[in-house]
């Protein structure tokens, strides 16, 4: 029995579910040595600005249990050093890369989905609405759904290209906030992304953390990560690219069947650089053995009654 | 770079709390270099979650072998003390870039403190291999800490050792009047420096003064290992003002005279 992997994901075709999670694969360069990036369904590569940007100071990771709190900062050396540097070898993988921005203001939004849809090579932009180290006016900008659904409809009318929209966790009112990306034009959610979380040093009896709070991510974030994709498949009916700590076949599985139409590896990649390939191979093996011969059969099987 | 299921060879206590670790990862020993490392996964699940990195103390190409020297100083590490020979080890590297000996060094110095030496000792061999004369400017809090002692003296390196307790505590002296003393007719070529920012500083100071390139290796917390996080990043000295730059890719090996913390005093 041949089992089909392919999924269509905001109006792209990937020919698996798996995809790789913004920063946490860089611009599809580095795992090169381990296996192409052409396994993947789709590469997100790592958020860009417009201008540059030095990001945190360090320490930027910590260890936490069965997670990772990282404070990165979304650093950037702007738009001439991406169009220089990345995009030639982006341009070169054969498998639909989907480019993650953010920006410091909506119109920053605009113009880099302008310009980044002109050069005419990438499957999607995904608009980061979640970073937790980025605020507009007090408050992250992507925790209030008007903010969030004007952002989403200007940029729509600035691209033809497939958008997806990526969500922060930390909200009282995630399927608000999926609502008001649907309203506002998204064909995708990318969710979750890291949640709001520090880590204290006995020794020095200080955050650990040069940013003091940073996002948690990982195995740890798996549970919440699960309920919050099945509250928004419930609500919305644009796809879902579930992650939050998938480290095996048997949690993109339960993505899946939360409502997930493709899941991102994230963090499993600095655990196992591997893990895409693996992870592929062991979801293959699964629905071949329980007889499922369309993964699509899957996407918020939990759901049924 | 690969990942590999390397087979452990021995692990096995040096002095309290320092243990030495055989791997036997020949894909990694083909290409490692000294100055370079590895991310080690020592747990089988999930818990940790990241890998730990580990510079190479020697790399035996022609066995096949990689070889650490560790200290515990944490869950991570001490899982590790419980890895037997024959055990498997997820092994990913060879990472970052290591030392490099210029063309044309005929004599250098390594500095060394703790288990800062360390990654020291595969660059001393390599130099004495390529017929380079090595001194070796090593301290430690106590004598058994000084790592690779007994192959520095087969290679012929010179010593200058202070160890705070036991046999080199008797004269307290400052590495830089180390460094004065055994350089004061002719200055090395290179200097490389591994262990406390101290160490870098008076390494950063001897080689302005004396017009001396010299290289430090760095620690920063690290995720991947391989480039991709941005999470590993130093300050460094660009025309510019200061940027930043990735230890586990751009790193862990620096010119002395980039490394922003040097300076900050
Ligand atoms: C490039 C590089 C080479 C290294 N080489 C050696 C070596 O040859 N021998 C040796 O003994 N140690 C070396 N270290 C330090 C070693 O990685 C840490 O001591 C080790 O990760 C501690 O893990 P733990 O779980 O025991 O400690 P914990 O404190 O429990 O670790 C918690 C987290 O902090 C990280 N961490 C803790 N201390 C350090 C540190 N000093 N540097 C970076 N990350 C740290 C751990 O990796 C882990 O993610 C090196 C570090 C780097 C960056
Ligand atoms: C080191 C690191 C950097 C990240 N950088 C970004 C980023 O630039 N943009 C973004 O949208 N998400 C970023 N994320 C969030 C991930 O894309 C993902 O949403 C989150 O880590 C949860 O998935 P995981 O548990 O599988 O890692 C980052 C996560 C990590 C760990
Ligand atoms: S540890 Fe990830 S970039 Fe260095």
């Amino acid at each position: 029995m041949t089992v089909n992997l392919t999924v269509k994901v905001a109006g792209i075709e990937m020919k698996n579910p798996l995809v790789t999670a913004s920063g946490t694969y860089g611009f599809g360069q580095e795992y090169r040595d381990l296996y192409p990036p052409e396994v993947l369904g789709a590469v997100v590569t790592k958020t860009i600005r417009l201008r540059p940007h030095p990001g945190n100071p360090p320490p930027r990771v910590a260890e936490a249990p069965a997670g990772l709190i990282n404070a990165i900062g979304i650093p950037s050396k702007g738009w001439d050093h991406y169009v220089r540097e990345e995009v030639p070898r982006l341009r070169q993988l054969e498998v639909p890369i989907i480019q993650s921005i953010v920006g410091e203001t909506l119109d920053e939004y605009v113009e880099l989905t302008e310009r980044l849809t002109e050069l005419g090579f990438l499957a999607g932009i995904e608009l980061n609405l979640s970073c937790p180290n980025l605020r507009a006016g007090g408050l992250s900008l992507g925790l209030d759904p008007d903010m969030v659904y004007e952002l989403v409809r200007r940029v729509r009318a600035a691209t033809d290209l497939p958008l997806l929209a990526k969500l922060t966790p930390n909200t009282a009112d995630v399927v608000g906030l999926a609502r008001s990306v649907q309203a506002g034009g998204a064909d995708g959610i990318a969710m979750i992304n890291t949640v709001r979380a520090m880590a204290i040093d006995l020794r020095t009896r200080r955050p650990v953390l040069g940013n003091i709070s940073g996002g948690l991510s990982g195995p740890a974030i798996k549970p919440i990560a699960l309920y919050q994709i099945w509250e928004v498949y419930e609500a919305v009916d644009i796809p879902i690219i579930g992650m939050g700590g998938a480290t095996d076949y048997r949690d993109v599985l339960e993505f899946i069947l939360a409502g997930a139409r493709a899941v991102a590896l994230g963090t499993v990649n600095f655990v196992d650089p591997s893990a895409a390939p693996r992870i592929l191979r062991d979801l293959g093996r699964y629905l071949e053995e329980n007889g499922i011969d369309d993964i699509n059969d899957l996407v918020g099987a939990a759901h049924r009654t | 770079m690969h990942q590999v299921m390397g087979q452990v060879v021995r692990n096995r206590e040096l002095a309290a709390g320092l243990w030495h670790l055989i791997v036997e990862a020949p894909e990694i020993a083909a290409r490692a270099e000294p100055g370079q490392f590895a991310m080690l996964r020592v747990a089988s699940g999930l818990e940790p979650l990241l890998r730990r990195p580990l510079s190479f103390y020697r790399i035996a190409r022609h066995y096949g072998w990689l070889e650490f020297v560790y200290k515990v100083v944490g869950r991570g590490t001490q899982i590790l003390t419980t890895r037997a020979a024959g055990d498997r080890l997820d092994l990913l590297g060879p990472l970052g870039r290591g030392w490099d000996l210029l063309p044309g060094t005929r004599r250098i110095g390594i500095v060394g403190r703790g288990i800062g030496i360390a990654p020291l000792i595969g660059l001393a061999e390599a130099a004495v291999r390529r017929g380079i004369a090595v001194e070796a400017f090593l301290s430690a809090r106590e004598p058994q800490a000084l790592l690779g002692l007994d192959l520095l003296r087969e290679l012929g390196c010179g010593l200058y050792l202070h160890t705070e307790r036991g046999e080199y505590s008797g004269r307290c002296r400052e590495v830089t009047e180390h460094l004065e003393e055994a350089f004061e007719e002719e200055k090395p070529d290179q200097l490389f420096v591994c262990g406390s920012r101290r160490l870098g500083q008076a390494v950063l100071d001897f080689s302005r003064r004396r017009g001396v390139r010299s290289q430090i290796s760095l620690e920063e917390r690290m995720a991947c290992g391989l480039g991709a996080c941005i999470g590993c990043v130093t300050e460094i000295r660009a025309e510019d003002g200061r940027e930043y730059r990735r230890v586990c890719k751009e790193g862990p090996v620096f010119w002395v005279e980039e490394v922003a913390m040097l300076y900050d005093r």
